[in-house]
């Protein structure tokens, strides 16, 4: 990134950190991580929740002590300092894999839930084709427009919170959570790996800290942003556990979905339908991240147009989503996506922190020798 | 502007829905066909008719082997196109809830387009017969039955029987879902008794007191009113008896209940119910003016009603299905490695339930 991009007025307020990474986290997972975590750890899921966000607290400190350490330039430009112009190219290369499956998990994955409940008989390559639209079009406004929009996305869909009242109502903690801690630790610990894989997406600020004006703030609002996100995922956890029961929580692929089926209004009957499209709106954020994160980094690695790298993702976004015609190479493939997620959300930042240490160090006593 | 145009060219893609040309479910109702036919499941729904009035409804029946299958056999049937968005009622015909009803509500969960509010219900005979029948208020039998059981449900006898309910209790291992009962009795549709489950198959019933009863047991309920007969040996220095028994009437009742494990091996239960109501009706002529009558009174009917919930629970213990959900109570207080269903009826056999009632009338009405 040269100087002059710095000081331009394009920079973002170091809030929107916050923003960025409710998007990134909160997407598909929210709608469907009760029952993975739950066939871990059972009664004692949010146990497992309130661990894997501690961990994610942590690594969040590392990736910021690692930010630091750069001046706050993003991951691709920390790759290329660490290993140099090839192999921190293909290291780059490998994070951008990392992000497109994401992004092709997550679209077809919503796909999916609209496959289910709404729109049984449109193609995949019909909605596919929607969000790309929205998408570019969305992605020619930069980052700062990315931001605004997940902002406001978020506020329009953020009210559906205060539904959860409902099957709260109906939720009987008494009999669901207690006795308290009856998994061993180490269901707690495979529950949290579980719930590591829904977790993932914090990593984002390793991205956008680049482009936010009074770089040394982002990190309160990073880690103010990840409390809140668990705090939600804790908060879904619990007043699922309460309202299902034991067998009915793992037999029910969408969780969160169906905790709103109960939902009724005299002049709204059904209203997961109406939470299924809001919840568009928290795609197409998610997504407008995902590729931008993925543009600026093959702009970076290959140094071509914005403009040429997004189509070309596009295009192969498309044939993967169509390739995957069944719910099961769906599920097979989520499982896998899940475990990149929990290594490179989870364990790469490590990875990258102690080597950064390392390197440095190294480099620094050379340059006294 | 290209989005637009794609928008608009694509919203021809979804399956349209066109009002006028629907048939909206409102009830379904599934039976065992005769045994000598090769299919197993006869359907019967019940769908508002198009363009009349919301309270004619069409039933149209057909048997097959999978409750959705049979949707290929009712099309042939129907010139409307069947939808299931509004289904609020789904009665289970009795020769078919005693065989198991697991694999049809199981549709119901799979199916996005179901709300998890529909109620589930037992049909004396058959259900067919149900959804056919006429009712003396002329209302269409799925509204009627949906209102039934819906007013029942606030401030009757009928512990809520939602689709998440019975599915909440079938897949707990320390609980028993409980399905009303519903008869056909000339131009009658009435509740007759609930229909006690064991996983979910029905097992057996619980008239109109017993219902109540267990109700009464599940946390805190209103009940419109309920008829306490009286001990009269200890109440005879009060009044003149002019009957051989007493009864009172409670109205606008509110029962609370709390259910404590006191010991784990036997396992023991402690229920405190506390009942609430005004004192609505006395069958014979006693002068309410001293506390102590009122009084004694309380607690001849908490007697009464202690005695009856032990008997309730004794029926409940020897058909071993706990609609209460005291499993669910044991397994929360005990750490238990693999609770499951079949051990924790095996425990509830050597159960003990220890009850302590109380009765207050809040008042006696204008009269004392």
């Amino acid at each position: 990134m040269s100087n002059k991009e710095v000081e331009s007025p394009t920079l973002l307020h170091p809030m929107f950190t916050m923003v960025f990474m409710f998007v990134t986290q909160i997407s598909i997972g929210m709608l469907a991580f009760q029952k993975y975590v739950y066939r871990e750890s059972e009664h004692d899921a949010w146990i497992s929740v309130v661990v894997a966000g501690l961990f994610a607290h942590v690594i969040l400190f590392l990736i910021m002590k690692t930010l630091k350490r750069y001046q706050y330039q993003d991951l691709f430009h920390i790759h290329v300092r660490l290993f140099g112009k090839w192999f921190g190219g293909a290291c780059n290369l490998i994070i951008i894999c990392y992000w497109f499956s994401v992004s092709v998990y997550i679209l077809r994955n919503y796909i999916e839930v609209l496959h289910i409940w709404i729109f049984a008989e449109v193609p995949v390559w019909v909605f596919t084709a929607l969000f790309f639209a929205l998408i570019i079009y969305a992605l020619s406004g930069g980052l700062r427009v990315i931001g605004i929009v997940s902002l406001v996305n978020l506020l329009l869909v953020g009210w559906m919170a205060v539904l959860l009242y409902l099957p709260i109502r109906q939720a009987e903690w008494k009999l669901q959570l207690l006795p308290l801690m009856e998994a061993s630790l180490g269901q707690i610990m495979m529950g949290s790996l579980a719930m590591g894989a829904t977790l993932g997406g914090f990593e984002v600020v390793y991205y956008v800290s680049h482009r936010m004006k009074q770089p040394h703030r982002i990190s309160t609002y990073a880690q103010l942003g990840l409390l809140f996100v668990n705090l939600l995922y804790v908060i879904v956890m619990l007043v699922s556990i309460g309202y299902y029961s034991e067998h009915q929580i793992l037999n029910n692929s969408w969780g969160t979905l169906s905790l709103f089926k109960i939902v009724q209004f005299a002049f709204l009957e059904r209203l997961e339908f109406v939470l299924i499209m809001l919840w568009l709106l928290i795609i197409v954020a998610n997504l407008l991240v995902n590729y931008w994160i993925m543009t600026q980094g093959l702009h970076r690695v290959f140094n071509v147009k914005r403009k040429y790298a997004c189509i070309v993702i596009m295009l192969m976004a498309l044939v993967c989503n169509m390739l995957l015609k069944t719910g099961d190479q769906l599920a097979v493939v989520s499982g896998l996506v899940g475990k990149f997620s929990i290594l490179f959300s989870f364990a790469y930042p490590v990875v990258i922190y102690i080597v950064a240490h390392i390197v440095e160090c190294v480099r620094s006593r050379a340059k006294e020798a | 502007m290209y989005t637009l145009l794609i928008l608009m060219v694509v919203t021809g893609c979804a399956e349209s829905k066109i009002i006028d040309k629907l048939g909206i479910l409102v009830a379904v109702g599934y039976d065992l066909t005769e045994e000598d036919s090769n299919d197993r499941i006869r359907t019967t729904v019940l769908s508002y008719k198009p363009g009349a009035t919301s309270t004619s409804t069409v039933p149209t029946s057909a048997s097959n082997n999978t409750s959705k299958g049979v949707r290929e056999k009712l099309s042939l049937r129907t010139s409307t196109k069947e939808v299931i968005g509004q289904l609020r009622v789904a009665a289970y015909g009795e020769p078919l809830a005693r065989e198991g009803i697991i694999t049809l509500t199981d549709t119901f969960q799979r199916d996005s387009e179901i709300g998890t509010s529909v109620y589930l219900v037992v049909a004396k005979d058959s259900a067919e017969q149900l959804l056919n029948a006429k009712n003396k208020q002329q209302a269409g039998t799925g509204d009627y039955l949906y209102e039934l059981v819906k007013k029942n449900i606030e401030s009757g006898i009928v512990p809520s029987p939602t689709l998440h309910n019975f599915l909440n209790a079938y897949y707990r291992a320390g609980k028993d879902p409980v399905l009303p009962y519903i008869e056909v009795r000339g131009d009658e549709i009435l509740i007759s008794k609930l229909a006690l489950m064991k996983d979910d198959r029905m097992i057996g019933s619980l008239n109109l007191s017993e219902s109540f009863l267990v109700k009464a047991m599940m946390g805190s309920n209103h009940f419109l009113t309920h008829e306490i007969e009286l001990n009269t040996d200890r109440l005879r220095k009060y009044y003149e008896p002019t009957f051989d028994k007493l009864y009172v009437t409670l109205s606008h009742i509110v029962t609370k209940s709390r259910i404590k494990l006191i010991n784990k091996d036997t396992p023991e239960f402690h229920i405190q119910i506390q009942m609430k109501g005004e004192m609505e009706e006395i069958s014979d002529l006693v002068n309410l003016e001293k506390a102590e009558v009122i009084h004694a009174l309380q607690r001849e009917a908490a007697e009464t009603l202690k005695s009856e919930f032990e008997d309730v629970m004794k029926k409940l213990q020897t058909k071993q299905v706990d609609p209460v959900g005291f499993g669910s109570h044991y397994r929360s207080s005990v750490r238990v490695k693999d609770f499951t269903a079949k051990k924790w009826r095996e425990m509830l056999k050597e159960a003990k339930f220890e009850f302590d009632v109380k009765v207050t009338f809040v008042n006696v009405g204008i009269t004392s």
